[in-house]
This record gives structure tokens, sequence and C-alpha cells, in this order.
């Protein structure tokens, strides 16, 4: 039984549609990240499933309720906004409890409930401070302390890491992970980072143009995208595309690039064969490339090395290959010398392939 | 090198000097000349040399006298009374126009009209709507069948009336200054509340209340600093009558200056209400200063 359902959701501002028809099903206790570009319709969506923006159209179930047209306050969430929004005239304590205290729980309760929230996030000597006497990190425990001291159903968390330096976002990324273990919750969590949505979710909704591309365990996404957007989206650096077309050659079907040849791979071969004789796009992550001569009938490139970036464990090369730009991720340590051309092989079941016309992944 | 050094220390000082010149002759002179001629008994049209020194004669007639007392009264009820009512309805105004709904802006905008209107011309408007025989309140009241209200003509009433005036007048000063904090407010404050649970009350009792009141506490003292000295509207509406049922000091002063023609009493008077809304200022600059000094701490 999914604990939280979307059913056709859609936000129209006007004519233009920022939702178009979501469809999402959430387990009970699951870490669910929306990920996608600046627009893609994630925070909306965070804020029709908050009630801050009414849906056009669709259904929101919590649990057996259905929560669309109820107001915030009666739908049993709890939520961190991406400026952290505290309360500037009241304290810390105060802000933790303003919920607490507008619910009529008992004073000893509220002081409980405080004290072990606050220890959790550190924040038990800051309970005085006003707000605006708190640097960002603090501000932001607070903000989190103020929606976990609740026993809201859902936890909606927009953007919350986005203002804070990227040392402090590591250290905070790194605590959310510990703290989500500890709190078996709903959590619906939005970012454009796909770090975060990486190393957070047991499940990753990639968004983009108000609709939603591909969900799954992070690793699916990332083993095995379901088209272009995903495939580019998820993993960094960025998955190389490269034009090809599918050909055959002495009765052997194989990718023709501009100045490459790849062989299919023959896991690929039965789902290639209405592709013949078609433009498609290849697909390879930077770590799928290795240098040097792979083993017989390993799949090869030759690459024209035009920059190392030296990182500290991995470094980035920038290559050229006919006329596509290909990066490539090499441990540091087995970085070759020189520029110019050198050989690269990967494994042929690394090789992603997409319709470049539906932009879907062809398995 | 001592003497550039000088001379640099000196430059801030040259640039103030023209506009301190300005003050001394415009502000600081008058000021002095009046407390001078507090303690003097003058008429007006006599050379200054005739003027005869008193000592503290003018304060303590002033302090014996009942008129005096009396338009102390006045002034004091007028001054809470507008600044009480002009707080309330414009922060309420202001709570429920912060919405974008059609034709909020127009409201905005006829709202803030009467405060553009010189006060004369204000005291001109209300003694028409006021009057007795011929006025639209009147009319009104009798076409309903009700019995006339003596607006101006009551003592009680005449007081309630002007401060009517004066909260029609003003209120929009409040209501601006209240509209423009709660447009200020974080949006997401606001929605936080929502969130928390707070009804739409609650989120106006808890929330926005709290974080207007520094601007709503300013606004306040500036109409209250106002009503102390206010007197067109009220010299147009009823010269002080009946009586001196609206006498406020202002006006009280213009009467013994230029009317019984004592201007050693009417300066003493001046100083006075000077020394009033000197305290009322300097709570003002407090106030500001504690507020900034909070946000800086902050």
């Amino acid at each position: 039984m999914p604990h939280i359902r979307i059913r056709d959701l859609q936000k129209h501002f006007g004519d233009v549609a920022v939702i178009a028809g979501l469809d999402l099903d959430l387990a009970d206790k699951e870490f669910t990240v929306l990920v996608g570009p600046s627009g893609c319709g994630k925070s909306t969506t965070l804020r029709m499933i908050a009630g801050l923006e009414e849906a056009s159209h669709g259904e929101i179930w919590i649990g057996d309720r259905e929560v669309s047209r109820l107001e915030p306050k009666d739908r049993d969430i709890a939520m961190v906004f991406q400026d952290y929004a505290l309360y500037p005239h009241m304290d810390v304590a105060r802000n933790m409890s303003f919920a607490l205290r507008l619910a009529r729980y008992p004073k000893a309760e509220i002081d409980a409930r405080i004290r072990r929230v606050a220890d959790m996030l550190s924040i038990g000597h800051l309970l005085d401070r006003k707000p605006a006497a708190l640097s960002g990190g603090q501000r932001q425990r607070v903000a989190m302390g103020r929606a976990l001291v609740r026993d809201a159903a859902v936890f909606l968390f927009d953007e919350p890491l986005s203002n804070l330096d990227a040392k402090l976002r590591n250290q905070m990324r790194a605590e959310l992970a510990l703290m989500r273990k500890r709190v078996e919750k709903n959590m619906i969590y939005v970012t454009h980072d796909q770090i975060e949505a990486m190393t957070l979710a047991d499940r990753i909704v990639v968004m983009h143009a108000g609709r939603v591309q591909q969900q799954g365990r992070p690793e699916d996404l990332y083993r095995a995208p379901a088209n272009l957007f995903v495939a580019g989206f998820i993993g960094a650096p960025p998955m190389n595309f490269l034009p090809v077309r599918l050909d055959s050659r002495e009765g052997q079907p194989v990718l023709l690039g501009r100045d490459y040849t790849l062989p299919v791979p023959p896991s690929r071969m039965a789902a290639l064969a209405s592709y013949v004789g078609r433009d498609l796009v290849a697909g390879l992550r930077p770590s799928a490339l290795r240098q040097g001569k792979g083993p017989a009938g390993a799949p090869a490139l030759t690459l024209h090395i035009e920059l190392a970036e030296y990182i500290g464990a991995h470094s980035v090369l920038v290559t050229r290959c006919g006329g596509e730009r290909v990066i490539v991720e090499v441990n540091s340590e087995q970085r070759l010398a020189g520029e110019g051309e050198q050989p690269f092989w990967f494994d042929p079941d690394s090789l992603h392939l997409f319709d470049p016309e539906t932009e879907a992944a062809i398995r | 090198m001592p003497s550039r050094q000088g001379l640099n220390r000196a430059t801030p000082y040259l640039f103030l000097a023209p506009a301190a010149a300005v003050a001394l002759v415009g502000l600081v002179y008058p000021m002095l000349r009046s407390v001078w001629l507090s303690f003097h008994e003058w008429s007006i049209g006599t050379p200054p040399e005739s003027a005869r020194f008193v000592g503290l004669e003018n304060y303590r007639w002033l302090l014996a006298d009942d008129s005096f007392w009396i338009s102390v009264g006045v002034t004091i009820t007028f001054a809470t009374a507008v600044v009480v009512l002009e707080v309330v309805l414009g922060v309420a105004l202001a709570l429920v126009l912060d919405r974008d709904l059609r034709g909020t802006s127009l409201f905005r905008t006829i709202f803030i009209l009467p405060m553009m209107i010189a006060p004369i011309v204000v005291g001109l408007i209300w003694r028409f709507l006021y009057n007795e025989q011929f006025g639209p309140l009147s009319q009104a009241l009798k076409a309903l069948g009700l019995p006339g209200i003596p607006w101006l003509s009551s003592p009680d009433m005449a007081l309630v009336s002007v401060i009517i005036a004066d909260v029609w007048q003003w209120t929009p000063f409040i209501f601006i200054l209240a509209l423009a904090a709660l447009q200020g407010l974080p949006a997401s404050a606001i929605e936080a509340a929502r969130i928390d649970g707070a009804t739409r009350w609650q989120t106006t009792l808890y929330i926005k209340l709290p974080l207007i009141a520094p601007v709503i506490a300013v606004a306040a003292l500036l109409r209250l600093i106002d009503a102390f000295k206010v007197l067109e509207v009220i010299y147009i509406l009823t010269e002080g009558g009946p009586g001196l049922s609206t006498e406020i000091l202002s006006l009280h002063i213009y009467k013994t200056a230029f009317v019984s023609q004592q201007l050693g009493r009417a300066s003493a008077l001046s100083n006075l209400l000077l020394l009033i809304v000197l305290v009322l200022t300097v709570l003002l600059v407090l106030a500001r200063s504690l507020r900034e000094g909070r946000a800086g701490k902050e």
C-alpha cells in the first residue's frame, strides 16, 4: 500500500502547463528526491503536495485521505524551506515549538521534544538565540529542527542545502543521510543537485519540462537511464553522446560515426533490428573509457587529448573524437603522459544507445 | 603637516557650516526668542524695547489658569483618540487589502486620497458634511427618520466630530506604512506558519503583527506628535468651541497670541507644548535606536 499517491497532477499558469500530468507512488517511509534543472516543476510539485500552491487538476493522497483541496495545516505535513523561513521575532526554541504550541501540546511534552531534536541536530546551545544571530548553517539546522519536532506524516524539503557554501553543504548532506536513518518517515526532497539526489534518495524522480522522465533507485537511473535527458543529467561528469548510424558491414551490424566505428553489443542486437540504416545516439560514461589498448575484440576509440584536468584522485581528460567532444575520467595514478592521439577502449555493455527522435533508450 | 591635519579635521565642519547657519537663524533663534519672550510681557504693535520682564509670572499664570488645563485635557483626549483609532483602522485596512484581489490597487489609491488634501480644505469639507441643516449627514439621518445629531453645536459631540475628521484624514498614513511593512514581510515565513498549522487569524496575530509592530510604533508616534500640533481643521470646524470643548493647545496658543494679544503668555504656552512634543520625539528616537540596536545585534 503506497503511502503517498499522486494521480494526474497538473498545474497551469494561464495557458502554460508547468506540470503536465504527474503520477507518483511513494512507499511508506521512503526518501524520495525530486530532481531536475530549474524550471522543471519540481518545486511547484512539492508546493502542491504541501498545499501552498493549488493544483489545477489531479489528486494527492496521503495515506487514505485525498488532501488536494485541504489547507496546508490539515494535511499533516512539515516542511523545510530553501531560505529557512524562520520566524525572525522568535528565538530558536519558540521557532521550533510554534506548531506544537498551536496544537496545544502540554509544555513538558514540548520541552522534551525540543530537547531531543535539538540534541540530534547539535543546536541545544542556540535555543535562546534569534535567527538573525545564527550563521547560515545554524539556521539550516533550526529549520530542520522545526520540522522534525512535529509528528507529521510527510516531511517536505525544498532545496534545503542550496543556500549553504560547498563545504557546509557536503557536511549537512552527510548529516541528513544519517538523520533520515533515525527518522523513519516519508520524506520528499527537492533539489537540482544530482549528487544530493544520488546520495540521499531511496527513490529518485527525475523531472524535466513538467514531466517525470524516470523514477527509480539511484543505481537503476545511473545504470539504465530511460532517455537522453536522464542519461545527461544523472552522473558527473555527464555522459558523452556520439552521433552514429546503424549499418551493416560484411553481414555484421556496426555503428558508424564520422571518424570512428563501434561494434554493436551482442546483447543489443535484437532490440536494434528495426534500426538498420537509421541514425542513433551512442552514450558513454566518462568513467567507462579506459586508456590504452584493450583486450582483443574490445571496442576501441582513438581520442585526441586536448586538456588534462588534474582533480586529485581522478583526472578529467577533455578529448575530441571526430567532431565530438568526449570527456574521459581516469585514475590519476594511471594517467598516461602526453597529449595528441591516444587509444582508448571500453566494455561493449557500457555503451548506451538512444533513438534521437523519441530520445528514449534502446534496450 | 600638522596644519594640514588640522585642516582635514576641520573639513567636515566647513561643509556643515552653511546648514548649521540656516538652522541657527531659522530654528534656534526663534526658539531662544520664544523662551526670552515667555519671561516678558509684550503686546504686538509695540516696540520690543517696551517689553517688561516679569520672570516666571507667565508660567505661574498659565498653571493657575483653568482654560489651560481644559485645553491640555482636550489635547490629550484628542491625540490619544485619533492615534488609537487611526492605528486600529489603518492596520486593519492594510491587513484586509494585503492580498492580490481584483480591485485592491484601486482601493489602495482611494484610501490614501484624504492624506493628499490640504488641512484647510479638509476642514471645509467636514464643515459642509456636518452642517445641521443642509449637510449630507443630516439629510441622510432625516431621510431615515432619525433625529439629527448636533455635530458641532454640542460640546460633547463637537470633540467626537473633530476626531472623526482627523481619523478620516490620517488613517491612510498608518494604512500606507502598515501595508508597506506587510508586503515587505518574508513570504516564506508566512507559508511556514500555514504549514505549522496556523489559521489565517493566528498567522496575523503571531507572525504578521509582531513583525510589523516596530513600523507601526514609529508611525503611531509620528501621528501622536502631529496630533499635538493640529490646528487648521479644528479652527475651521469649531474655532475651539462650543465653549472650550475642542480648544486644543495649538488653538489655545493662537487665541492667546492673536486674539488676547498676550504674546508673553502665548510664548510660555508654546514652550510647554514644545516640551511635550520634544519628550515624544525623544521617545521616538529612543524607540528607533532601540530597534536598530536590536537589529544590529541580531
